[in-house]
């Protein structure tokens, strides 16, 4: 298989006035194409640090990070927005969509972001952007503005946003965090489908029933303790394609 | 980004509008300071049209009017005989301050302006005038009054007034020339150079001799060839205008400027400060467009767009109500007439002041929002 992320010996170092702190002391991370990855760990482990690093936000104070190829620990602020514009998708836990514009221009609002080739005119954002608020099931609500919706509503657009640009992978850190157990469920299903059509997912959580059918790994003190990889390769099992 | 800061805008909208009114108030007091420093300059330049394609043959150095100037009779004669002089177009003059007179409101003496009769029209430049325009034939103390010189005395055509023992028969009143401040035109009492003599207690003097060339010579061969032959005397030219202008004002436009410059300052302060206000509270915001990819650039374009809006708006607006406030100051200060168009230059000011205002206003704000990390702004609550 394609390795999509491949991270070794990843270090970060926060210097807060004298006292270091490691985030992450030396992880080896790596995800391949298709996947759906689960992180977990006890609060401060690093998942955190982690998901920014993979989400080109950040650069690791020591090691190696690949992201489909391209070797990003060395990459300017520029070239890293652009990585995150063109290859990422974020799905925040408290949602972060932008309050003053409509549920419809925060799902184009990344398609903005692009520039050279792959810039779109208005009404092809538009198309783009309401084709994927279908996905999530809420092209009813497009004209709408956030403050509108409810939480799970919310990070239903949240993830038509993450999509629209076609993302390699989609980093959620704790997407169902604010959620109850009915959204909960309803924002994984969305997410096994945008998985099951190719994207890869990389996803945080603390809630064990949302890391069904996904390969788990465990983080603690900044470094990987488990990692299912192995025992999903042994055992396929087949995903159900989600209602 | 436009769209999208328009959208900030609206959703911000009391902020907004206050930022907009601050703005505007701004805009307005720039604008009516900078009218009133039009006017002074344009009625400046308006009385000293007089000087149009003529020169003044003047001592002790040049300014309009003449009144510091003082030579014999003798000279001024001579003068008018040069082959550069055209006679019929050029005339002695005589100009003081009428003493003992009354000061018109703004202060302004009344000015005696002797002139040989049948040369009236080389200081009146055909000004129209209600009664006689020449002193030609009339009694030796006819006088040609200006408008505010007829008002400071209160009299009418026909009249007759006294002053320091000096009686004064008013043949002919000047209509207003200068359009806000009276010229010196408008405050001159013009009469017969003998009796102008006598009531100044200038016995066979005069203060200049305005001359226009004859048709042979350009202006500028008159002016070297009577510095050649007059190297004590002095020549006030059209070239001089700006200067003497720049002297009269130059206490007024300093201040007047540190006033405007003042004015600009607040307004700068006020749409940065909204800016700060308005990054900090959507450093979240901020933080999650960089997090999905948007270029700094386009984050600082943002911000300096916002601002942009807000002092375009608030600039339109001021701009528009220049001309009322304008007006009504005027109504206060005892105008009688309207006058509802600005100049064009002014306008040009403002607008000019407003983009400045509104651009570097942004440039700190947006400064701000570059510098936010999103790692940092993602964990910000
Ligand atoms: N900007 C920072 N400056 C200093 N220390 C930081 C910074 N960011 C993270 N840390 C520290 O790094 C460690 C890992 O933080 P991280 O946010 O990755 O944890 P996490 O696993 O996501 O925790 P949680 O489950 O609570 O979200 C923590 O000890 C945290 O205090
Ligand atoms: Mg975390």
């Amino acid at each position: 298989m394609e390795n999509l992320v491949k991270g070794e010996g990843l270090w970060k170092t926060y210097d807060l006035g004298g006292v270091e702190i490691n985030a992450l002391r030396g992880l080896d991370i790596t995800v391949n194409k298709g996947e759906f990855v689960s992180i977990m760990g006890p609060s401060g482990s690093g998942k955190s640090t982690l998901m920014n690093m993979l989400g080109c936000l950040d650069n690791p104070t020591k090691g190696d990070l690949y992201i489909d190829g391209k070797k990003i620990s060395l990459m300017s602020d520029k070239e890293l927005t652009k990585v995150r514009s063109e290859e990422v998708g974020f799905i925040f836990q408290t949602f972060n969509l932008l309050p003053a514009l409509t549920v419809r221009d925060n799902v184009e609002f990344p398609l903005r972001n692009l520039s050279g080739e792959k810039k779109l005119n208005k009404s092809s954002r538009r198309e783009r952007a309401e084709e994927c608020l279908k996905v999530v099931g809420l092209e009813h609500r497009m004209d709408h503005l956030p403050a509108k919706l409810s939480g799970g509503e919310r990070q239903r657009v949240a993830i038509a946003r993450a999509l629209v640009n076609h993302p390699q992978f989609i980093l959620a850190d704790e997407p169902t965090g604010n959620l109850d157990s009915e959204a909960t469920e309803n924002i994984m299903n969305l997410l096994h489908l945008v998985n099951q059509q190719g994207t890869t997912v990389i996803m945080v959580t603390h809630d064990e029933e949302t890391t069904k059918n996904t390969r788990v790994m465990k983080i603690r003190d900044g470094v990987l303790v488990e990692d299912q990889a192995e025992t999903l390769k042994e055992t396929v099992i087949p995903v159900p394609y989600p209602a | 980004m436009l769209d999208i800061a328009f959208k900030d805008f609206k959703a911000k909208k009391s902020r907004a509008i206050m930022c907009i009114i601050g703005v505007m108030a701004c805009v307005l007091l720039i604008g009516v300071v900078n009218i009133v420093m039009y006017e002074m300059q344009s009625s400046l330049k308006g009385d000293l049209g007089t000087v149009n394609g003529k020169m003044f043959f003047e001592q002790n150095g040049t300014g309009y009017p003449p009144a510091g100037s003082i030579m014999s009779e003798n000279l001024g004669d001579e003068v008018l005989q040069r082959s550069e002089v055209d006679a019929s177009g050029s005339t002695k003059a005589l100009f003081a301050p009428l003493q003992g007179g009354t000061t018109n409101d703004g202060g302004t003496p009344t000015m005696v302006v002797g002139l040989t009769p049948g040369k009236e029209q080389v200081f009146l430049a055909d000004h129209p005038v209600e009664g006689k325009n020449s002193l030609v034939g009339e009694a030796d103390n006819a006088v040609i009054m200006g408008s505010e010189a007829a008002k400071t005395y209160n009299v009418k055509v026909g009249d007759t007034f006294t002053v320091n023992d000096d009686k004064f028969k008013v043949v002919g009143i000047i209509k207003k020339v200068g359009k806000g401040w009276p010229l010196t035109i408008d405050n001159s009492v013009i009469m017969a150079l003998p009796y102008a003599q006598s009531v100044t207690n200038r016995p066979d003097l005069i203060s200049t001799v305005i001359i226009k060339p004859s048709a042979d010579y350009s202006l500028q061969t008159v002016e070297n060839n009577l510095q050649d032959s007059y190297g004590k005397y002095d020549i006030y030219t059209e070239k001089d205008v700006q200067k003497t202008i720049d002297n009269n004002l130059k206490g007024v436009m300093v201040f007047m400027n540190m006033v405007i410059a003042m004015i600009f300052a607040v307004s700068m302060v006020l749409i940065m400060n909204v800016m700060m206000m308005s990054v900090k509270e959507k450093t979240k915001e901020i933080g999650t467009m960089r997090a999905i990819g948007t270029k700094k650039r386009s984050i600082m374009a943002l911000i300096i767009y916002e601002s942009l809006i807000l002092s375009l708006i608030g600039g339109v607006i001021g701009i528009l109500l220049i001309a009322p406030t304008y007006n009504v100051l005027g109504i206060m200060m005892g105008s009688t007439s309207l006058n509802f168009s600005i100049p064009t230059t002014v306008v040009i000011q403002v607008a000019l002041i407003v983009l400045v205002i509104g651009t570097f206003s942004g440039l700190i704000p947006a400064y701000l929002a570059n510098r936010i990390s999103p790692i940092e702004a993602l964990r910000y609550e």
